[in-house]
């Protein structure tokens, strides 16, 4: 039974007779590579040339460790059958009953005088290992797991004979039935037993039964008719949904794909802002596919007790294997899977871009406009992303993941969506411990399919392929999605929106998901059932466009003096982006007051582009410093603090210009120059490596980008005197009007009819006196600081002028 | 290095003895005593190591434990012989005369001892006296008892164990002649008697 080193030294087999893996077999492969002293640490010596290996001290006295215990254990029960007897007669009693033990102990003693001997004369180990070597042969002829088989079964028979003989002496039985009477007593404890195991029932499966019913709940599953939705009902994600119903027509008929030596695809995410579809494609999947659909709620795995959670993710595990087996496929849809799968996430910069809603970049500052009137990549140059650009420090925040998705959730999962592929179940466990081979683990086909709007939150290891083999971005839907989107839940309600009018929404509306067009449409309509009609109107959803997008206005009225300001200050706005920005559409101008927000005017894309070039850029610089051009203009060189926000804007779109685009005088890059600059620099200074480093590389960036906004001021100068008149009567329509959408601000400008407003009107002389009497008026009382000025009608104008000639 | 391997040599030397010791110790190894009774009784004497014993009945109700002197054996049990003899009894009521574990102890080893008493055939020579066993009471007599073959001369201590309901005893006999020639020895195999409890 010991795989013996041969007399040179080598050893032969893994097998190991002086009792297991750690004896010498184990040894051989420490003994190159370990040092000495850790081996002699762990009792693993070196084998002297020609000799036998020597063995661990464990495994020379472990069997006359055990032959004696039994032997002193035998001792004890003639003691504990009988109280008059000591322990020296205990121990003649059982040496005349049991001196067998002691022959085996002394015949181990000599085996072991036989090791000690041959693992120190080589000469003798010659001899003595070339005969172990013969009798040896036949069993390492044996393949290893033979050997294996073979050890086990002696160990059994072994058990069984020191048992006999174990029992025979404490039930005073012959050894042959020791057993069988071993038996007996084990029946009769029985009921004791079983009251014991009743307690410990009792104690165990009250916490068992409590862990049960917490491991459950938060999934749901649904079979193929119980959901109507259909692919039909995405509007506005035809790329999306056409990679979704290959993936389910995969998972429909896997021989497509199978047959050809591919595989499944095994989960799918569908990632992007909130209300754009996701949740409904993952619907209209549980509605079109034929397989059971698993919706795992968002907080099914949050659980008051630790390992709950994790009990949930294998009880949610098993039940997907029994549906993938049943139905030969499961589709297991994990919404909000950022909570599940966050192992920990990064927070910073600034959130909300590109929502809809009026920006809050604001702050404290007061200022009349909004972000609204720059291109989407000013916006986010403006927002956040301009000081990574220009290498200003900003710590982020790593936090460690919310809800339940705490790290013992995600391993699970990890593990339960591509883990082991291991034998399950009863029937293979008790194959494996008979010692027979498990039946092969079938194949589960489970598709998962998670939806997320945070996905940079979900941990790398969740979206490998072989988890996550297809990641699709769910977007805001393009123009023609956009205009099937209006036109489907226009559809469900009486309107007069002609074609051109839902083509304009559209237009309009460039970040607006289906859920929030969703929303305009229902809003629209209620505008319309508070306005006594059940058909909605234009009008309608312009003002539930409005609402939605840039929220409910203070109410606050200014003075009239006031009042005229903030209406050239957006005219300026405004007609400069008419004037500069081809590609962009003005969607609203307003001066009416929404928090620390005075008035803004607001831009949509007329085509969705990537990038912008130098030009575009400084014509957003332009729009941008229009309200201080115009405010000095139009006010003898006065102006407000409301320029604050815009001047911020204007100056960061020169700075990454000049520092980072290339779009300056010179080419390299500020960010690289001031984080190749930071390796040396903040020793003995004040601040961060950093901030030194960026003070160092940029003394002369201000000049630079002071100059390129004078450069720009000067052109927006031109710009305005040469609109001057339609900055005054976009004003003026401001002032009347409070809010006007882009239709009817281009309406005033070009002095045409606009949808709303008829802006032929500021085409006729006398209103064009009057307005420029009622600015000079304005200016003069802004500067005597005394009276308001009178807004004047120009419809009245018109029809004193007309009734004058008709006289 | 020097004192491992003077420890190595030191400890074939011990192997080599102990082996040694072992293979002369071959064979049985003599006994202080001869233990009479085992758990499953419930009672227990010591002999004299040279006395034999053997269970002779194992009825839950009856057990009997016996253990006889050289020239003794198990059919030649309290027989008014040269041999010390006796008997360690564990014994149930099985009739309600015996529920008395009074009356069941007096005739622990013999059913008709009040009978004999009664005619004469059987005289009381010690005793009755009280005694305690492991913390029970019982009582020590010593009595003659007429048989075909002889006078018997018994020494019985007899125990109630009023709780398990059940009476223990060790009763240690032979001829008048014998009793007397060995009496040291049986009374120090009555005063080692032990009980369970």
């Amino acid at each position: 039974m010991t795989a013996w080193p041969t007399p040179n030294g080598s050893a032969n087999g893994s097998a190991n007779g002086n009792g297991s893996a750690n004896g010498n077999g184990s040894a051989n492969g420490h003994v190159a590579t370990t040092p000495r002293r850790r081996r002699r640490k762990r009792g693993i010596r070196k084998a002297r040339p020609g000799c036998r290996r020597p063995l661990m001290v464990y495994d020379r006295v472990k069997v006359s460790v055990l032959l004696l215990g039994v032997f002193v254990f035998l001792s004890f029960l003639k003691m504990a059958d009988n109280p008059l007897v000591s322990f020296v007669d205990a121990v003649r009693l059982t040496y005349n009953s049991y001196g067998w033990i002691l022959t085996l102990v002394m015949l181990d003693v000599l085996r072991q005088i036989h090791y000690f001997t041959a693992e120190r004369l080589p000469k003798y180990w010659r001899v003595v290992g070339r005969v172990e070597g013969v009798i040896k042969t036949p069993w390492n002829r044996l393949s290893s797991f033979t050997q294996y088989r073979l050890s086990r079964i002696l160990r059994y028979v072994l058990i069984v004979v020191i048992g006999a003989f174990l029992f025979s002496a404490a039930f005073d039985t012959e050894p042959l039935g020791a057993w069988l009477e071993a038996l007996v007593r084990l029946w009769q404890a029985v009921p004791t037993i079983l009251q014991f195991v009743a307690y410990l029932l009792l104690a165990v499966g009250q916490f068992v039964v409590i862990f049960w019913f917490l491991s459950k709940g938060g999934v749901e599953v649904l079979m193929p008719e119980d959901i109507k939705t259909s692919f039909d009902d995405v509007w506005g994600q035809d790329q999306v949904v056409g990679r979704v119903k290959e993936t389910l027509s995969l998972l429909e008929d896997p021989d497509l794909i199978e047959a050809k030596g591919g595989y499944v695809p095994g989960g799918i995410l569908l990632y992007g802002p909130p209300g754009t579809g996701k949740t409904l494609i993952a619907e209209a999947l549980a509605g079109e596919t034929g397989k059971p659909f698993v919706l795992i709620e968002p907080g099914a795995f949050q659980a008051m007790f630790i390992g709950v959670n994790i009990l949930k993710v294998k009880s949610l595990y098993r039940r997907l294997r029994k549906l993938a087996l049943r139905y030969g496929g499961v589709v297991a849809f994990f919404d909000e899977a950022d909570v599940l799968g966050r192992r920990a996430m990064s927070t910073g910069g600034q959130g909300g871009l590109r929502t809809g809603a009026v920006p809050h970049s604001f702050g404290n500052d007061s200022s009349l406009d909004s972000l609204a009137y720059l291109s989407p990549v000013s916006q986010s140059v403006v927002l956040g992303h301009y000081d990574s650009m220009v290498g200003a420090k900003v710590d982020r925040l790593v936090v460690p993941g919310g809800g339940g998705g705490d790290l013992g959730t995600l391993n699970a999962i990890l593990a339960s969506m591509q883990g082991l592929k291991k034998p399950r179940g009863f029937i293979n466990r008790i194959k494996r411990a008979l010692g027979m081979k498990p039946s092969n683990p079938p194949k589960y086909r489970i598709l998962h399919v998670m939806a997320t709007n945070l996905p940079d939150s979900l941990d790398e290891a969740l979206l490998r392929p072989g988890r996550i083999d297809r990641k699709f971005r769910v977007g805001y839907p393009s123009r023609d999605g956009r205009i099937r989107t209006y036109r489907g839940y226009l559809d469900k309600v009486r309107n007069t929106l002609t074609s051109e009018d839902i083509e304009r929404l559209a237009t309009s509306s460039p970040y607006s998901s289906g859920a929030v067009i969703k929303d305009i449409v229902n809003e629209g309509l209620m505008a319309a059932l508070r306005d006594g009609r059940e058909v909605i109107e234009w009008r309608d959803i312009v003002a539930a466009k409005s609402l939605k997008e840039y929220g409910v206005t203070d109410g606050f009225e200014y003075i009239d003096r006031e009042r005229h300001a903030v209406a050239v200050h957006e005219a300026c706005h405004a007609v400069a982006a008419y004037r500069l920005k081809a590609d962009f559409q003005i969607d609203v101008a307003t001066i009416e007051r929404r928090g620390d927000v005075g008035g803004f005017v607001s831009r949509v894309p007329v085509v969705e582009r990537m990038f912008e070039w130098k030009t575009e850029i400084e014509n957003d610089i332009q729009i941008s410093i229009a309200s201080l051009v115009g405010e000095r203009m139009f006010f003898d060189g006065d102006s407000t603090n409301g320029v604050t926000g815009d001047l911020d804007n204007a100056t960061r779109l020169a700075l990454v210009m000049e520092s980072r685009w290339g779009m300056g005088e010179t080419l390299a890059s500020h960010q690289v120059l001031v984080a190749g600059s930071a390796g040396g620099a903040g020793r003995g200074g004040a601040g961060t490596p950093e901030e030194e480093a960026a003070a160092k590389v940029s003394p002369v960036l201000g000049e630079r980008v002071e100059q390129r906004l004078r450069e720009i001021y000067d052109r927006t100068k031109t710009l305005l005197d040469t609109n001057r008149y339609e900055i005054l009567s976009l004003a003026h329509a401001l002032e009347w009007h409070r809010t006007l959408n882009g239709a009817d601000v281009e309406a005033v400008i070009n002095r045409a009819r606009g949808p709303i407003i008829d802006g032929t009107v500021y085409g006729v002389d006398s209103v064009r006196a009057t307005i420029e009497a009622y600015h000079a008026e304005a200016v003069h009382l802004h500067r005597t600081g005394q009276g308001q000025p009178r807004l004047p009608d120009v419809q009245a104008v018109i029809t004193a002028t007309l009734t004058s000639t008709a006289g | 290095m020097r004192s491992h391997v003077a420890t190595r040599q030191a400890a074939v030397w011990c192997a080599a003895v102990l082996s040694a010791l072992l293979l002369g110790a071959c064979g049985k190894v003599s006994v202080d005593s001869t233990y009479v009774g085992n758990a499953d009784l419930g009672a227990y004497v010591k002999a004299p190591s040279n006395y034999r014993t053997e269970v002779v009945q194992t009825q839950p109700e009856y057990t009997l434990h016996g253990f006889w002197a050289p020239g003794g054996s198990k059919s030649s049990l309290l027989r008014p012989s040269a041999v010390v003899s006796g008997v360690v009894i564990r014994r149930l009521p099985t009739t309600e005369e015996q529920s008395d574990l009074d009356y069941l102890g007096r005739t622990v080893a013999f059913d008709d001892l009040d009978q004999a008493l009664e005619d004469g055939f059987a005289e009381v020579t010690e005793g009755p006296s009280d005694t305690r066993v492991s913390t029970l009471p019982g009582e020590k007599l010593v009595f003659d008892l007429e048989t075909a073959n002889g006078t018997l001369r018994v020494v019985q201590v007899s125990v109630a164990d009023r709780v398990k309901g059940e009476v223990y005893g060790v009763v240690i006999g032979c001829s008048v002649v014998c009793f007397n020639a060995n009496r040291a020895t049986i009374d120090n195999i009555v005063k080692d008697f032990r009980l369970n409890s």
